[in-house]
């Protein structure tokens, strides 16, 4: 009887515990949720805006791998929202396509890359070398055009196999 | 209260990265602008205090069975908090500490910490004590920052004095190798190495003290 006592007060401890942070945990989540948010939705628009600057963004369907947004901008073209394996994690990166099926930018909109390495892969003029591409892309160590960031091209690749998903959906749906 | 011998516990001779040797996989992935450390030290500071505060206050309630699993509920929640807070309102620094705000939870400091200390001393020792290991880790991580960003990347305060920092070696300089892993090893190595030295000095001065007296 003294036994199951004990184990009685163990549970209900850290039952008591555990409900209590939990119930900390909503109320701070219910307090930034909103936030949080608006945050992620501003940055996603200023990528959008930054690639291909229209009034408006008609979000379309998307069911290609590493794809995960997709919207047609005015008439002016598409812009794409894509993920890919880099060195450190997904890099989620937004880029414009204009109506002549070329890139017009690539904006880095997160990732987790090597500081002063793969990092380097929001500067602009890492970026710049894809505007204006139309068709398959390859770093120069692949024998392609892209001049990589580094000796691994880890980023690099990541960043050139998004740009090319995002070509190859749009030459599909236009 | 001799929150004077804590400061100097934490910031020297039991300083929690350069003398018990704890959370050193943050320390060092993240020590490579000013910017990271800072954020990182002022991060772990707050929770540490938190943590120590609520366990020291639980100390007698909780259990000793399942002391483990209460305290990393707490941290946990904790560090959760911390984590949903800095997305909200600092978004630059959570996006540059990614994995590693979340990762705290299992930072060896903050568990190491309650452990130790706050599951036996009184509320507002553990406090002290949080604040002080705290500095002491804070400490730690800038000047691996500083170390690191001045002969990693040539520039100094990034991210903190402007986006790219006051630039102090010419771009081509600086050597990579220090920003990357090995680079943390051995800026750490070093570090370790003077801080045992210093250490050393000072029991050598209190020796001779005593022997004085």
């Amino acid at each position: 009887m003294k036994n199951f006592k004990y184990i009685l007060r163990l549970t209900l401890t850290l039952l008591i515990i555990t409900a209590v942070v939990a119930g900390l945990l909503g109320l701070v989540n219910y307090l930034t949720e909103d936030k949080i948010d608006e945050l992620t939705r501003q940055k996603a628009e200023t990528a959008m805006q930054e690639v291909l600057p229209a009034q408006n963004y008609e979000p379309m369907e998307t069911s290609t791998d590493g794809i995960t947004e997709a919207y047609r901008a005015d008439g002016l073209g598409y812009v794409v929202r894509v993920s890919t394996n880099g060195f450190g994690g997904a890099i989620d990166m937004m880029v414009g396509i204009d109506a002549e099926g070329k890139v017009c930018g690539v904006s880095i909109i997160s990732h987790s890359e090597t500081a002063s390495l793969g990092a380097n892969c929001v500067r602009e003029d890492f970026r710049a070398q894809f505007v204006g591409a139309d068709s398959a892309l390859a770093v120069s160590k692949d024998g392609g055009t892209i001049d990589a960031l580094t000796g691994a091209t880890v980023t690099s690749r990541a960043v050139t196999n998004g740009v090319d998903l995002a070509l190859a959906f749009v030459k599909e749906v236009g | 209260m001799n929150f004077k011998k804590q400061l100097k516990e934490g910031l020297l001779t039991n300083n929690p990265v350069l003398s018990q040797l704890l959370g050193m996989c943050s320390t060092m992935a993240i020590t490579t602008t000013l910017f990271n450390g800072l954020g990182m030290g002022l991060s772990v500071t707050i929770i540490l205090i938190c943590s120590n505060i609520v366990i020291s206050a639980l100390r007698k309630i909780i259990p000793d069975k399942i002391r483990i699993a209460a305290y990393i509920v707490i941290i946990a929640g904790f560090v959760t908090m911390v984590d949903l807070l800095l997305k909200a309102y600092i978004p630059a620094l959570s996006d540059s500490l990614g994995v590693f705000i979340p990762l705290i939870v299992v930072n060896c400091i903050i568990l190491g910490r309650a452990e130790a200390f706050a599951s036996k001393n009184s509320v507002l020792a553990s406090a002290a004590d949080g604040l002080t290991q705290g500095v002491g880790y804070t400490a730690a991580l800038v000047i691996m920052c500083i170390i690191r960003e001045f002969l990693g990347s040539g520039t100094f305060g990034k991210g903190v004095l402007g986006v790219d920092g006051i630039r102090i070696l010419p771009e081509q300089y600086p050597a990579l190798l220090v920003v990357l892993p090995v680079g943390g090893f051995l800026t750490l190595g070093c570090l370790i190495a003077l801080t045992q030295w210093v250490n050393r000095r000072l029991a050598e001065k209190e020796r001779e003290k005593e022997a004085v007296k």
